[in-house]
């Protein structure tokens, strides 16, 4: 073997960082039980708020529109719990991809977020048009301004916020996916 | 042996050969501790997905791996934090002075490399052979010596400086 590797492998070897192993193997136990915790509370949390969403549909729900109402909510939370359950176990399978897999699927990633928040400023965006419309009924027809003023402001807030966030990840986008090419 | 003692002892086994392939990739203690940690936690998670197709020691390198790459991609976006001058006070020396400033400056000018050629060269001089590198970069073997040679130029010349 060239003896310049050779001396550099025993320098990189005497290079290790020290490592306290206990407090490392402590560490990772207790955020592993932390993650666990967590799954299984996002798991827990969503279920019961659907099993709720059922309970409310039978015994709650006075009208049609409420029915309709429950019955559209239902599946939301619990659908979000599996989301996440499997995003969770997609994360972990990306620990053993190789390298040029792993930075496709980080691009996939990048893109996903941006569809992610552009649907979310879809939403808020219709959302705020109709409280818009909500509100200017109310305050026209019925006077009632300030509540609909304040959660016409709430809503614009939100919305600046959801646009922002996802002008802010636009503009940065290219430049992210750019770095991964070369990094290819 | 439980299946907990069994991650745990292999964790112990492996820790420095994650702690240098954090050191590879993160120069300043906090964040490389944060590193240490989160390729721990990756390695715990995925060794359930081991089906025994390369050695252990391979198999734990690549999961490290694209840890530090998520790692590095992650840093790279928040900021240009990596300070590749940022000297790396804990550093273990056995030997003489000279020794330790010739580790210093490995490990220094590793950071340095572009990131392909840094994984090469760790797994090189972790003692991993070509088939081994192959294996966990997921690149053919062609590939290898060729990113390792020129790893090696640019090391040697970052070495010099």
């Amino acid at each position: 073997m060239d003896p310049l590797l050779e001396q550099w492998q025993k320098d990189y070897k005497n290079a290790t960082p020290k490592l306290d192993t206990a407090a490392l193997l402590s560490q990772i136990t207790s955020a592993r039980k932390k993650q666990s915790i967590k799954a299984w509370f996002d798991l827990v949390a969503g279920t019961f708020v659907s099993l709720f969403c059922i309970y409310a549909l039978i015994f709650e729900a006075t009208s049609t529109p409420e029915q309709v109402l429950y019955a559209i909510l239902t599946p939301l939370p619990i659908g979000f719990s599996i989301w996440a359950f499997l995003k969770r176990k997609k994360l972990i399978k990306s620990n053993i991809l190789d390298f040029n897999a792993l930075l496709l699927f980080k691009k996939q990633q990048l893109i996903n977020q941006i569809n992610y928040w552009r649907l979310n400023l879809i939403g808020c965006s219709i959302l705020w048009a109709a409280l818009c419309i909500t509100a200017a009924v109310s305050v026209l027809m019925y006077n009632h301004s300030t509540i609909w003023l304040i959660q016409l402001g709430i809503g614009t807030l939100v919305l600046i916020l959801t646009l922002t966030r996802y002008l802010y990840l636009k503009y940065h986008l290219k430049g992210k996916l750019n770095y991964i090419d070369n990094l290819e | 042996m439980s299946k907990k003692d069994h991650i745990h002892e292999v964790l112990l086994q492996y820790a420095p050969l994650m702690a240098r392939i954090a050191a590879t990739h993160e120069a300043d203690q906090a964040l490389r501790e944060d590193l240490l940690q989160d390729i721990s936690l990756a390695v715990w998670h995925s060794v359930e997905n081991f089906i025994g197709d390369s050695s252990m020691k391979t198999f734990i390198a690549k999961v490290a791996h694209n840890r530090a790459v998520d790692h590095v991609l992650k840093e790279t976006r928040r900021q240009d934090r990596h300070n590749l001058s940022d000297p790396l006070l804990d550093l273990v020396s056995t030997d003489s002075h000279q020794h330790s400033d010739n580790t210093y400056d490995l490990m220094t000018a590793m950071r340095r490399l572009p990131l392909k050629f840094r994984q090469v060269i760790s797994l090189q001089l972790e003692g991993f052979n070509q088939a081994e590198i192959t294996h966990t970069l997921g690149i053919n073997e062609a590939n290898v010596a060729k990113r390792a040679s020129r790893a090696l130029v640019q090391l040697q010349k970052l070495m010099e400086q």
